[in-house]
């Protein structure tokens, strides 16, 4: 059985070593933010990063990454901060959102490669397919996560998961932790 | 609190609604059900204050949404509406998929009330009208009108939670409700606030008014709030139907025979039952199904399967529907469905233009391929999937399972794509009956190959146009003939097989040809219906996808015979019609619209109506060495009264890209009966190399609101043929592009 890092985690499936990547990743560890979209490595919505490069993981054995380190969008950060997914907000960019796991990790990785990238080496080095269109708004968040990263400021437009309440009710006046308030008369 | 969900008793009400949304119209508006108590929950610590809006102990705020999630933003476009009304603060907005129940039945399609609706759905409505007593309400996501469907009901559901808070508070200060007011989640009078959550145990559903007073300034209508679903779409979280995960479940891939899904013959599945990992292989009645321990344990378990299937009396062949096409314009069977001013007597003489025009079929190739997770437990089925229609998948499933349809629960997921494709039932009724076989949990996911192959298809379509300049160079007399098989009934025999009506010609196929805003002297429009062993979906846009086509590269023919720009050929033919004609300027005078340019780049432009929204656009191309580059499209879109600014972009930028990925690429042929395309290696995408930049300019407008998730698609293919003429001078009658040199 091969060995390698998931998200910082050890992992040794249990699965044929022909096993593509994307199907260990999602039906042995249920990481399924990482999608199947094509099989045939066109479409983009399994990348996942090998070693820090973006990839098709349905394109990659399981028997061939011993000892690698495997990143996928779940691992990308565990709280929505990477400044690309904060761009991806700002940018309102999802519509279905099925494909943008796999463009943000295709674009973490060119952004690690370029990271002031002009509009062509956006749009012809993310080749991910998005079905809803999403794509202008995609090079606009990249370039605008490339400057964040640049300048060192990401945006910050929404609470991280797992905002507790009573953090939520300090920003939000309507809220209220009733673990908070006092028994009612 | 949880207790009050036993109180569904208040008689079902009617209400008045106000000038402003087509004065005097009444529409029958559940708070509560008549004659079924609500199935809609509320867990611990949640009020129901009516069927669509649920306030927590903390202050928030949960909207029950009825209309699926596939990208076009209605779970936030809808609970805005809600939320606008009852004065809620946007950050303490959630949502929730409604479950099965007439009151949150499509009201839209269900009363067939809105003139241009598809004939289709005009019967499906009065089906509907006629079961809504005895059965659920059909729940159906498709033809954009979750907006115009849900405005009204939205709005008082908003404004009867509102008041109900205000009369709770208005008992604790001694004050007269009427004088109370909601904002950002709080009841206010004269300086004194109580939160929502403060308020919420103390109100009573029976003192809801019928006509509760609505706002005159809306506060979150109108603006570009935030996506809910986005936050979940950048960091894996999103639960789409292939993420559905189950204890102890297995996986699933299938096959299926020729397009028209003939009956399984014979399997040989020697090499594949009892092998490591596999739990089963299962046939049935039109497939055979490998399952699991992993999706690529059954799939390429599949792949070892042999499988034979019964052989259809017409095996579908793209030669011989192109012939039944040819045939079917030349021939005497067309029907028309307008005819005004002897139009075809009036093709004589001088300034005769004609041409013919082509479409092939395309597939939906939604991202997500076709799923759904099934578990049979205790008696009852459950099942998980991504679809436009629990109501058509409940009915599907318990028919196919033999479990009555209150023993069959369909708990709707996030649509990784739609576009029409998913409100078929097929792979939610695979998935069943595998689960049923294997005892077992069971996810089935197509592979790409079956969902290419298997799709429910746009169908190919050719129309010839005739019409005759006028020596005032207008359009004194027009024609059309479009040749093309039934959606409506394919769709009906396969999801409502009661209700399937004939394949002879129908109005619905010709929707965007029939009525156009141009005054033209006369006009005829025909259909002439084929028959094709290919089974027809809905794709998006519909007929509109190709009658737009048609329409707009005519009129630019007609334009250029004429000798004036297409662009003042178009507005002197919009006398009569200044929202189409105040679209187009606006689409025209944003991209500085000039016609043919320099250097092999030029603009063209078409308008067209789809789902109560004009939309015109404007498509720069550069062609060069014989290739066509889309380098910008600029879009006007009045889609009446907006309710986030920025989802109607979204949907713009989404159908031009996704209408461009069909003109340029988009084809699907048969031969044998099977599609020759199976993947994205044939059946091309739209890449982010290929995508224009795309400019969207909202007209402001205060009419009733449209449909924006269809109606950027259809003009954006006439747009570019006719810009690619004026670059070159070549005129693209068919589609797509690919293989064609241009110069």
């Amino acid at each position: 059985m091969t060995r390698f890092t998931v998200n910082n985690n050890p992992v040794e499936y249990q699965l044929p070593p022909d096993t593509p990547l994307l199907w260990a990743l999602r039906d042995a560890s249920n990481l399924t933010g990482t999608k199947y979209g094509c099989g045939i490595g066109i479409c983009g919505a399994c990348t996942v990063h090998i070693d820090g490069v973006a990839q098709r993981s349905c394109q990659v054995r399981i028997g061939d990454i011993e000892g690698t380190f495997i990143t996928t969008i779940e691992g990308l950060s565990d709280d929505r901060s990477h400044p690309l997914q904060q761009a991806w907000i700002a940018e309102n960019v999802p519509q279905c959102g099925y494909c943008q796991p796999g463009m943000i990790m295709a674009a973490a990785s060119l952004l690690k490669e370029t990271p002031n990238p002009s509009d062509a080496d956006v749009k012809n080095g993310i080749t991910n397919l998005c079905r809803c269109g999403t794509y202008p708004r995609i090079k606009k968040a990249v370039l605008r996560a490339a400057k964040a990263m640049q300048g060192g400021s990401a945006d910050a437009v929404v609470a991280p998961p797992n905002t507790s309440l009573r953090q939520a009710a300090r920003q939000v006046p309507s809220l209220t932790d009733p673990a908070d308030s006092k028994p009612k008369d | 609190m949880a207790s009050k969900l036993n109180l569904p008793t208040v008689n079902r009400r009617k209400f008045l609604i106000g000038a402003g949304v087509g004065a005097g119209l009444v529409i029958g508006y559940a708070v509560w059900p008549r004659d079924r108590a609500l199935n809609w929950t509320a867990r611990e610590g949640e009020t129901l204050v009516n069927g669509w809006v649920k306030i927590d102990s903390s202050g928030r705020v949960i909207i029950a949404v009825p209309q699926a999630e596939m990208g076009q933003g209605v779970y936030t476009g809808l609970p805005q509406i809600l939320a606008d009304e009852l004065g809620a603060d946007w950050r303490t907005v959630g949502v929730e998929p409604a479950p099965l129940h007439p009151i949150y039945a499509n009201t839209y399609i269900a009363t067939g009330m809105a003139a241009g609706l598809p004939s289709m759905l005009q019967g499906m409505g009065r089906w509907a009208l006629t079961e809504i007593a005895e059965r659920y309400s059909l729940q159906l996501t498709g033809g954009s009108n979750s907006v115009t469907s849900y405005f009204d009901t939205l709005r008082i559901a908003g404004a009867s939670a509102r008041v109900l808070l205000c009369m709770a508070a208005a008992k604790q200060w001694g004050v007269d409700w009427t004088a109370c007011d909601t904002a950002n989640g709080f009841v206010e009078h004269q300086g004194k606030k109580l939160r929502f959550a403060e308020l919420v145990d103390e109100i009573d559903p029976a003192e809801a008014p019928s006509n509760p007073p609505l706002r005159k300034t809306p506060r979150l209508i109108g603006r570009s709030l935030p996506r809910l679903d986005v936050p979940s779409k950048v960091d894996g979280s999103a639960r789409f139907g292939t993420d559905v995960r189950l204890p102890n479940m297995a996986y699933a891939a299938v096959r299926a025979g020729h397009v028209d899904g003939p009956e399984l013959n014979e399997v040989d599945s020697t090499e594949v039952r009892g092998q490591p990992g596999i739990v089963g292989v299962v046939e049935g009645p039109d497939f055979v199904a490998v399952v699991a321990d992993t999706w690529w344990g059954a799939r390429t378990g599949l792949d070892k399967i042999k499988a034979t299937f019964e052989t259809p009396d017409t095996l579908a062949s793209s030669v011989a529907i192109g012939k039944a096409l040819d045939d079917a314009l030349a021939g005497d069977d067309a029907e028309a469905f307008r005819d005004e001013n002897d139009a075809a007597d009036k093709l004589t003489g001088q300034g005769i233009v004609q041409a013919t025009y082509a479409v092939p079929f395309l597939a939906h190739a939604c991202l997500e391929p076709m799923t759904a997770t099934a578990r049979i437990v205790d008696g009852r089925c459950e099942l998980w999937a991504p679809t436009q229609s629990a109501s058509l998948v409940n009915w599907a499933v318990a028919k196919a399972t033999g479990f009555a349809e209150s023993d069959v629960t369909v708990f709707p997921t996030l649509l990784g794509g739609g576009f029409g494709r998913k409100a078929e039932v097929d792979a939610c009724v695979q998935a069943a009956l595998i689960a049923q076989e294997v005892e077992r949990p069971v996810q089935l996911i197509w592979t790409r190959e079956e969902d290419t192959r298997h799709d429910k298809f746009r169908p190919a379509a050719k129309a010839r146009m005739r019409a005759k300049i006028g020596g005032d160079k207008r359009v004194a007399a027009w024609t059309s003939r479009i040749a093309v098989p039934n959606v409506g009934p394919s769709f009906m025999a396969r999801n409502l097989p009661s209700m399937a009506g004939g394949s002879g010609p129908d109005a619905m196929a010709l929707e965007g040809a029939l009525h156009m805003p141009y005054d033209f002297g006369a006009v005829r429009v025909e259909h002439a219906a084929i028959e094709t062993p290919v089974p027809l979906g809905f794709w998006r846009s519909v007929g509109h996808s190709y009658t737009a086509f048609f329409v707009e590269s005519f009129i630019d023919e007609l334009a250029q015979a004429a000798g004036v720009d297409p662009l003042t050929f178009r507005l002197r033919l919009l006398a009569k019609s200044p929202r189409h004609a105040e679209v187009l300027r606006t689409a025209a005078a944003e991209a500085g619209f000039m016609g043919a340019g320099e250097d092999g780049s030029a603009q063209g432009i078409a308008l067209h109506e789809s789902f109560g929204s004009i939309v015109a656009q404007v498509v720069e191309v550069a062609v060069k060495e014989g290739q066509v580059q889309v380098v910008r499209v600029t879009c006007a879109v009045d889609c009446g009264r907006v309710v986030n600014p920025d989802i109607v972009r979204q949907q713009m930028e989404g159908g031009i890209i996704f209408g461009l990925s069909a003109a340029l690429h988009g084809a699907i042929t048969f031969a044998n009966g099977v599609a020759e395309q199976s993947n994205f290696d044939a059946y091309p995408l739209l890449s982010m190399a290929e995508s224009p930049e795309i400019d969207v300019h909202i007209v402001p407008s205060s009419e009733t609101p449209g449909g924006v998730g269809e109606p950027g698609v259809p003009p954006v293919a006439p747009a570019l043929a006719n810009a690619v003429f004026a670059a070159t001078g070549l005129r693209v009658r068919d589609l797509p592009f690919a293989g064609k040199k241009l110069g």
